[in-house]
């Protein structure tokens, strides 16, 4: 079974449109969810969550149909986002007293365990917090009730590379206590890389990829050549990106393979060297893609358009 | 919209409320227990600063209680941490119109059986209790056009325009009422006469006050997006 399952899934608003999402985290995996500002990773994980109703398409969570099972569903999730506020005038043990209250199988030890591991004192108020512990407590008042999915919407957005660096790995060490699902969403594509084994891009509310992180990264090739004169570049279907600077041609091309690379040298070029990308080359070249393939299919309408009329 | 009950989470979802809200409620409390004594220590001659005081602590109770749970709750973005748990926006709803009728109508019930004993012993004429229950109901309706507007809307704006038109409304309904001449006639009469009119206005008065608490389900039953 899959911890979270997005088939289809439409919402539209004015000024933005999420258009027939699909997004799938096998149970025990974590997906790094990407993409720019505005893209809609949280309107995603709204509808996710049952907070945003959507207009069409069908979203489980943990077998459970969303929104109309959502109380079933979110007592096994754990959910953080980066707008998401404990209440400032209370201590962070007024939380912990409010949520032992709700869930039956509270564990005290493993409270205090977690206190002690994030360094939190419980009588201190949440005003009083640096931005660092806040984010630490937020994530404290997940995991302590051990849901078996944890949903972050950038979570650590706003915190300094340090603090960032410590929360990620404190959040590691308790996550390896279980076997548990993670939707991770960020466009902070240094620290998905880090902890995901999953990846999906979204970008102007389409999802522009969505892979198993290793075999995805190891499509993706960018390409050093040098050519001559007469070179005339050939029609690549994985070819996402050129740039040419005097004789220097450098391809970024998806689906990387020995036969790409073979049909790159029947050209005539010379390949100098072949590099792997990272996660954020990765995301900036499917971004741009996207984008400069939305425009030509919204130029290409509009010429549609005109001659109709 | 899931319908499954948890009366568990509601409950801690109230008792939240109610220890946020203690200390500032603790003080209303004693603001109409002030106007209270005021008025058994003062008889008239303290009349209208304990009417004053009276409806103060009334209407500071309820206001107060709905701007801190409901709208101060949406602008300190600490809604997203509620609604993470396992409710739906009607277990929401429920929680917080029953703290806050705890909060505004348990203070409402306490000053206005005060407000009887006081009345009943007392040398103003008996005439004027209906009156005086219509009065009192019309604050707690009052408070729950208040509190249906900042949960429905849940936001500042519309809880001040709420505010506003609510006692500037209550006002000039209070004004009509004691103009008509079924209330008239008795106000000022040695006995309480319970008339058609009283009846009728108090009708409406409960029966807005049911459509009120109705409407703010219904309302947030239809809404699609909560945060």
């Amino acid at each position: 079974m899959n911890a979270i399952e997005c088939e289809r899934v439409c919402k539209r608003y004015p000024h933005f449109a999420l258009n027939n999402v699909d997004l799938t985290l096998p149970t025990g995996t974590v997906l790094g969810f990407v993409g720019p500002n505005g893209a809609g990773k949280s309107t995603t994980i709204r509808i996710i969550m049952g907070l945003v109703h959507q207009d069409a398409g069908q979203v489980r969570v943990l077998g459970q149909e969303m929104p109309a099972q959502q109380v079933k569903a979110k007592w096994d999730v754990g959910f953080v986002s980066e707008d998401m506020r404990l209440y400032s005038h209370r201590t962070l043990g007024f939380h912990l007293k409010f949520l032992r209250s709700i869930y039956p199988a509270w564990d005290d030890a493993y409270t205090r365990d977690l206190l002690d591991r994030f360094e939190l004192n419980p009588e201190q108020k949440v005003k009083g917090l640096s931005h660092g512990q806040r984010v630490k407590a937020a994530l404290l008042t997940v995991f302590v009730r051990r849901p078996k999915l944890l949903v972050f919407d950038e979570p650590t957005t706003g915190l300094d590379p340090v603090a960032r660096k410590v929360i990620l790995e404190e959040m590691m060490r308790v996550l390896e206590d279980d076997q548990r699902s993670i939707l991770f969403s960020s466009h902070n594509t240094l620290e998905v890389e880090q902890i995901s084994d999953h990846i999906a891009f979204i970008n102007r509310g389409s999802i522009v990829a969505s892979q198993e992180k290793e075999a995805f990264m190891d499509s993706w090739r960018r390409l050093r050549l040098v050519v001559n004169g007469d070179f005339k570049m050939p029609s690549l279907k994985q070819l996402v990106e050129s740039q040419q600077s005097g004789r220097q041609l450098t391809l970024t091309v998806s689906d990387f393979s020995e036969a790409l690379e073979q049909q790159v040298r029947e050209t005539g070029a010379e390949i100098r060297q072949v590099e792997r990308l990272t996660l954020e080359e990765i995301f900036i070249a499917s971004v741009e893609a996207h984008q400069r393939a939305a425009r030509a299919d919204a130029k290409q309408a509009d010429e549609n358009q005109e001659i109709a009329a | 919209m899931n319908t499954t009950t948890y009366p568990s989470v509601v409950r801690a979802l109230i008792r939240k409320d109610l220890a946020i809200m203690k200390i500032p409620a603790l003080c209303y409390w004693l603001a109409g227990l002030g106007a209270i004594v005021m008025v058994m220590t003062f008889g008239d001659a303290s009349g209208t600063v304990a009417f004053i005081l009276f409806v103060s602590a009334l209407v500071a109770t309820g206001v107060h209680a709905a701007m801190q749970t409901v709208t101060e709750e949406r602008r300190s973005q600490n809604l997203p941490f509620i609604m993470s748990l396992p409710i739906t926006i009607g277990d929401y709803t429920l929680a917080k119109m029953v703290a806050n009728l705890l909060l505004g109508g348990g203070i409402w019930l306490f000053l206005s059986a005060a407000s009887y004993v006081i009345y009943i012993g007392d040398s103003v004429p008996h005439g004027r209790v209906p009156y005086m229950t219509i009065l009192l109901v019309q604050i707690l309706l009052a408070y729950i056009v208040i509190l249906t507007t900042t949960i429905v809307f849940a936001s500042l704006v519309a809880a001040i325009s709420a505010i506003v038109a609510a006692n500037l409304g209550s006002q000039v309904i209070l004004w009509w009422i004691v103009g008509l001449h079924g209330v008239r006639s008795t106000i000022n009469g040695p006995e309480v006469v319970w008339n058609a009119t009283y009846l009728t206005v108090l009708g409406l008065q409960l029966a807005a006050i049911v459509g009120l608490i109705g409407f703010t389900f219904y309302a947030q039953s239809r809404k699609t997006q909560f945060i």
